[in-house]
């Protein structure tokens, strides 16, 4: 009863919505007809997302940069221009560049493994010779991490890591670790925890992804190869990882860019702590820094959106310097290929 | 071709829905008084007490529970934009001075209620004053520190459980380690295989030592001022806590983690620095293990220990420019004045509250007996350590700045080998303060 009343107004306004262009088209000279619909589906599809980006990213970005100019700080509401004062104060702090050397450093400790792993696991689950049983089960549990809240898995880890009765504290002890010692305290072990957690909770993500890549190849390629006779190694090394490069180049940027930003866990797991010298702290990342500066002490909004438009200038130049990095070998690919073929067909 | 059309229409209505969901949310509402506050049990008391149907108020009263830092990040973002904004707050002591010294901008002067502060206690009127000499708020509790100790170990290691007594061996830092040493070398016949340690966490000292200064972070100038009893001297904040590290005293936990709380009923620990309201949250509720077998529900005592200090502390305040205005004031008055509601919630929850003709009177009431003190009557301890409380020392910058030098303070404990020297830790403390806090003038 309930289905049949459900798709009864379904129909309605199916054919309520129908009627409106119709009539539109008719009121339009004939040649237009068709073009004009088009455009007019395509930008009522597109239009929300530029509302929505409009009031959630670009006006943000934008209040970001002019905020920057200003002297806006804590409740002060007579807000003036100053140039670029706070680019070249924050160019003075140890702390802020301290925070981009950590988040450059949790992200390298990160990111390294997490794409050696994936791409193991990847052509593992892929493998066509090699039937591996609950395959699914095994991908779920390795992408489970990342479902799961920043949180729930930075306290997680750090009552692991606590001193006195943290699992794997009291196993480094048993290892030969000395019971003083706090890793909190320590700023490598606290900078290798954090990049483990996120290696942990992405390396299931960029998992999938390449196994999507692999899975993209089409099989006559690999079947080909093993009637020629290449080995298992021969044909991951040589077939599947330059035919997946594209998927990892994607992942480099989407990690690079995602690991720039990195907030949750440091900010979760020990806020940016152990403190070094000269006010600066060992795991604090930029995302961090941005938001100490903006909303404790003393609020420095102007200071806090300086470091924001840093660290969206530095990410512009790497995902540049990536993107130019890989469309310049495309290029290069191409023109060796000419070559190639050009010679042969001089031999020919 | 026609579901495409229905899908285009269907999901922009659902984005544009939402974003105009966005913008209408930026409204005020303006029907109900919005109470904004930090904690739960609070939050219940406006219900138990206030709102309640027998009282009829004739309005209702939303309360938003939040937690304080996002409570405070979104007060901000209200205050300055002037949109969204509450009509009444519950502000905590280490964080709310910044809004009392902005007190003329943002919050409604409550100078009428001078006159009921007589039997208020003089620091948390002080606190509450701006710098423009209004009364900007009132606190509903005062949270004087003491320490809380397990009776039982009390009478296995000092052959009494009584709170004087017991005192006698804690009332100096100079006996307080010297007490703690004698519980860390107790077996007790091998009922504590490690001994004792006195405390949970050896930096939970921090906060007794940073609520017993002379001094405030800041003078009037806004300059960085580092009190004595933190830094100087064999029986410092700095050389206790090194000492209670160095020797292995404490429990070595660090506050509000798993352990710590365990602690509470697991018998390796004395006592716990805990102000009044700790009492209940952090002890009484941790007081039994998961499995329901272990408590020591009933085994502690107070003293005041070796400092008299302070931690947290509610205060309430009027934003301008409510529409509420008489209705705001009548509730924060009613919070910290009504003998009803100040004597029940004392009693019922081992509270202490602002007013001292009333928490003198549960001195000698019965009924205020502390069960899971083993009888207790707190409120003497509690009065004798709220009278040495100083208000001065209350500065906009305190959470921020504790922290940093309780960082170092560890850091001056701990780092075996690399552990910086008193004044290198000092030094780098105030880089510290320097490099987050640049409204204060550090030398």
């Amino acid at each position: 009863m309930m289905r049949h009343s459900e798709n009864s107004v379904a129909s309605e306004g199916v054919s309520g919505v129908g009627q409106l262009p119709e009539t539109a088209e008719e009121q339009q000279p004939k040649k237009k007809k068709f073009r004009w619909k088009v455009d007019y589906y395509g930008i009522l599809f597109i239009v929300p997302f530029f509302v929505v980006y409009a009031i959630f990213s670009l006006y943000p970005m934008i209040y970001s940069i002019a905020l920057s100019l200003t002297d806006y700080e804590g409740f002060n509401r007579d807000i003036g221009l100053v140039g670029f004062v706070n680019f070249t104060w924050l160019a003075t702090q140890p702390r802020f560049w301290q925070s981009l050397l950590n988040t450059v450093m949790i992200f390298c400790m990160n990111f390294v493994p997490q794409m050696l792993f994936a791409l193991i696991f990847a052509a593992m689950f892929t493998g066509k010779t090699y039937k591996m049983r609950g395959k699914g089960a095994f991908k779920g549990i390795y992408y489970l991490p990342n479902i799961l809240t920043a949180t729930s898995v930075a306290v997680m880890f750090y009552t692991l890591f606590a001193r006195p009765s943290g699992g794997l504290w009291q196993l480094l002890t048993h290892m030969g670790m000395s019971t003083d010692v706090n890793l909190y305290l320590m700023p490598w072990p606290s900078r290798i925890i954090i990049a483990f957690i996120q290696f942990w909770m992405w390396f299931g993500n960029s998992m999938i992804t390449l196994s999507a890549g692999i899975l993209g190849i089409n099989p006559s390629v690999f079947e080909a190869a093993q009637l020629d006779g290449a080995s298992q190694k021969d044909i991951f090394v040589h077939i599947t990882l330059p035919l997946i490069k594209p998927i990892v180049v994607y992942s480099l940027v989407v990690s690079t860019l995602g690991g720039l930003q990195v907030f949750d866990i440091p900010y979760l797991f020990l806020s940016g702590g152990p403190a070094l010298t000269d006010g600066r702290n060992a795991t604090e990342t930029v995302a961090v820094y941005i938001y100490k500066m903006a909303f404790t002490g003393d609020m420095r909004y102007n200071i806090a959106s300086a470091a924001s438009v840093y660290l969206f200038v530095i990410c512009m130049i790497v995902s540049f310097v990536l993107f130019r990095i890989t469309h310049s070998d495309e290029l290069k690919e191409q023109k060796r290929m000419e070559r190639r073929i050009a010679k042969r067909g001089g031999v020919a | 071709m026609k579901g495409k059309r229905v899908m285009a229409v269907a999901l922009s209505a659902a984005l544009l829905g939402t974003a105009a969901g966005v913008m209408a949310g930026c409204n005020n509402r303006g029907d109900k008084l919005i109470y904004w506050v930090f904690d739960r049990d609070m939050a219940q008391q406006v219900r138990d007490y206030y709102a309640t149907e027998e009282r009829n108020l004739g309005y209702e009263i939303e309360i938003e529970t939040v937690p304080l830092e996002s409570m405070l990040t979104r007060l901000d973002n209200a205050l300055r934009t002037g949109t969204n904004l509450p009509d009444v707050v519950a502000l905590e002591a280490e964080t709310f001075k910044k809004y009392i010294d902005e007190g003329a901008q943002f919050l409604e002067p409550l100078d009428e209620y001078k006159d009921l502060t007589a039997n208020m206690y003089d620091y948390t009127v002080e606190a509450a004053t701006g710098p423009d000499g209004h009364l900007y708020a009132l606190a509903t509790n005062v949270t004087p520190g003491v320490f809380a100790y397990r009776r039982s170990m009390a009478e296995a290691v000092f052959g009494t459980d009584d709170p004087e007594e017991i005192q006698k061996h804690f009332d100096t830092w100079e006996h307080f380690l010297e007490s703690a040493r004698t519980l860390k070398n107790f077996t007790g016949g091998g009922d504590y295989p490690e001994g004792i340690k006195v405390i949970s966490s050896y930096m939970d000292i921090g906060k007794v030592f940073c609520g017993s200064r002379t001094q405030g972070w800041v003078d009037e100038n806004d300059r960085l001022v580092i009190d004595a009893s933190l830094t100087d001297g064999e029986y410092s904040m700095m050389e206790v806590a090194k000492t209670l590290q160095t020797e292995d005293l404490s429990h070595e936990t660090t506050s509000g983690d798993g352990t710590y709380y365990s602690d509470v009923w697991d018998n390796k620990v004395f006592g716990f620095f805990q102000a009044t309201w700790g009492l209940n949250t952090n002890l009484k509720n941790n007081c039994t293990d998961s499995s329901g077998e272990i408590t020591s529900d009933g085994d502690w005592a107070i003293i005041p220990g070796p400092a008299a200090y302070f931690e947290g502390g509610t205060y309430h305040v009027v934003i301008k420019g409510t529409k509420w205005l008489e209705e705001a004031k009548e509730f924060v008055k009613f919070f910290s004045t009504d003998e009803t509601y100040l004597k029940n919630w004392a009693k019922e929850h081992g509270d202490f509250m602002n007013n001292k003709e009333y928490m003198q009177d549960l001195v000698e009431d019965e009924t205020a007996n502390n069960a899971f003190l083993g009888g207790q009557n707190p409120y003497s301890i509690f009065i004798e350590q709220a009278e040495k409380i100083n208000g001065e020392i209350i500065t906009r910058y305190d959470s921020e700045i504790n922290s940093t030098f309780e960082a170092w303070a560890t850091n001056y404990a701990e780092l075996d080998g690399k552990a910086p020297t008193i004044a290198e830790a000092v030094a780098q403390f105030k880089n510290a303060v320097a490099a987050s806090l640049t409204s204060i003038t550090v030398d």
